[in-house]
């Protein structure tokens, strides 16, 4: 059975995403690195990316998924510009309130809503992806979600060289109490340091 | 200062701080007994990790060799001077953002307590004119470390990245300004239960 994990770009100063008219400069400084990569290019249909230890990571944390978490508001937001053949190609289980049929789509996605909470999200999740891995697609409150349930194996931090000063902070709402966490691995890139971490039961 | 001395970084400001994963320096509710607040010493295990009492101090006081002088807030100061004792590891004159004066306090072995009342800058200014050629900490608190970064007074940050998760405590990295600050990574390595993280601030 595979692992529970997400990852997930953080300023030093602990935020993953930008408020109101931050959104989009926010998510270019700690995403940016993302899509001058050679294997997220080569998914989106673009020639050329950098293949060397930012790759290498970006590689690793999108292989071996066999099923994704998403909050409904990226949802909503990635419904549209994913079209009719999305990246995912693997079942995707969206936690809502709002209940609706699952949708089909071409490639082996299909988007699954699930209104009890994160923890039938995570089972169902895993009993789809078998083997394989499910990954917390995001945002922060999935993320956080899965934290507090104490679900998450492992995450990954891709830690970007900036304060940003503001923001939508990752870990946030983790509940009461320590959460520990051991160190497995750091990748260090002229732009950004690669953690990964698992979480200690 | 020529590029090669900062480089070393000679005359060099340095926060210097250890922080859990989630941006907590001290856990909640410090007072005299909990100095690192509930659940914070965990910040501090890892000077400890693998090594005796005696054995960690002598790897902090060779630490602070480096070091020419060091800038700590009232609060740090008050929580610390007791448990530092008659011959502090720091070795080095320390100045004290205070709002109140203090007579100098002088310590043995080359530590002594200087209360500055008139401000982050002042104490900066103050803290490098004793230092010499050597590095200038900032060691805390989170409000010192604030007050600095604010006022642009940092040249480096180095933070000693705890692999934990304290949901709760005092943040170092907090009413800042929402301009970004951006920071060049210029060393990351790993030890038992740490990762040790220096980043230049890009000016």
């Amino acid at each position: 059975m595979g692992s529970v994990r997400f990852a997930l770009a953080m300023s030093v100063d602990g935020f993953m995403g930008g408020v109101g008219e931050q959104a989009w400069p926010v998510h270019e400084r700690l995403l940016g690195w993302v899509h001058d990569q050679a294997a997220w290019r080569e998914r989106a249909g673009l020639d050329g990316g950098l293949t060397d230890g930012d790759n290498d990571v970006l590689k690793d944390v999108t292989a071996n998924v066999g099923a994704y978490v998403m909050g409904r508001r990226m949802f909503d937001f990635g419904e549209e510009p994913w079209g009719d053949n999305p990246p995912f190609q693997a079942p995707v289980f969206i936690l809502t309130h709002r209940a609706r049929e699952t949708v089909t789509k071409e490639g082996g996605t299909a988007y699954t809503f699930v209104t009890d909470g994160i923890e039938p999200a995570i089972i169902r999740a895993k009993a789809a992806a078998g083997e394989k891995d499910v990954r917390v697609e995001g945002g922060a409150s999935a993320a956080q979600q899965a934290l507090r349930a104490g679900l998450v194996d492992e995450f990954e931090i891709h830690l970007i060289p900036v304060l940003l000063g503001d923001g939508v902070r990752l870990f946030d709402q983790i509940g009461d109490g320590q959460i520990e966490l051991e160190c497995t691995r750091v990748v260090a890139s002229p732009r950004l340091t690669h953690l990964r971490f698992r979480v200690v039961k | 200062m020529t590029n090669s001395a900062a480089s070393e970084g000679w005359r060099n400001v340095v926060l210097e701080m250890s922080m859990s994963l989630d941006g907590f320096i001290a856990g909640p509710n410090i007072d005299m007994e909990q100095p690192m607040g509930e659940g914070g010493e965990r910040l501090h295990e890892w000077m400890f990790s693998g090594k005796t009492e005696r054995e960690a101090d002598v790897d902090e006081e060779q630490a602070f060799k480096s070091t020419g002088a060091i800038v700590m807030g009232r609060r740090t100061f008050d929580l610390g001077v007791g448990p530092w004792g008659e011959n502090p590891t720091f070795h080095a004159p320390c100045f004290v953002l205070s709002r109140d004066a203090h007579d100098t306090i002088t310590k043995a072995g080359g530590t002594t307590y200087s209360f500055v009342t008139d401000g982050a800058q002042s104490a900066v200014a103050q803290a490098r004119a004793a230092a010499g050629d050597k590095q200038i900490v900032v060691m805390g608190g989170a409000n010192t470390a604030q007050q600095c970064l604010r006022a642009g007074l940092l040249e480096e940050i180095q933070i000693h990245l705890v692999p934990v998760l304290l949901g709760d405590g005092t943040r170092l990295f907090d009413q800042l300004d929402p301009e970004h600050i951006e920071l060049d990574s210029t060393m990351v390595s790993t030890a038992p239960g740490v990762t040790h993280l220096r980043f230049r601030v890009v000016k």
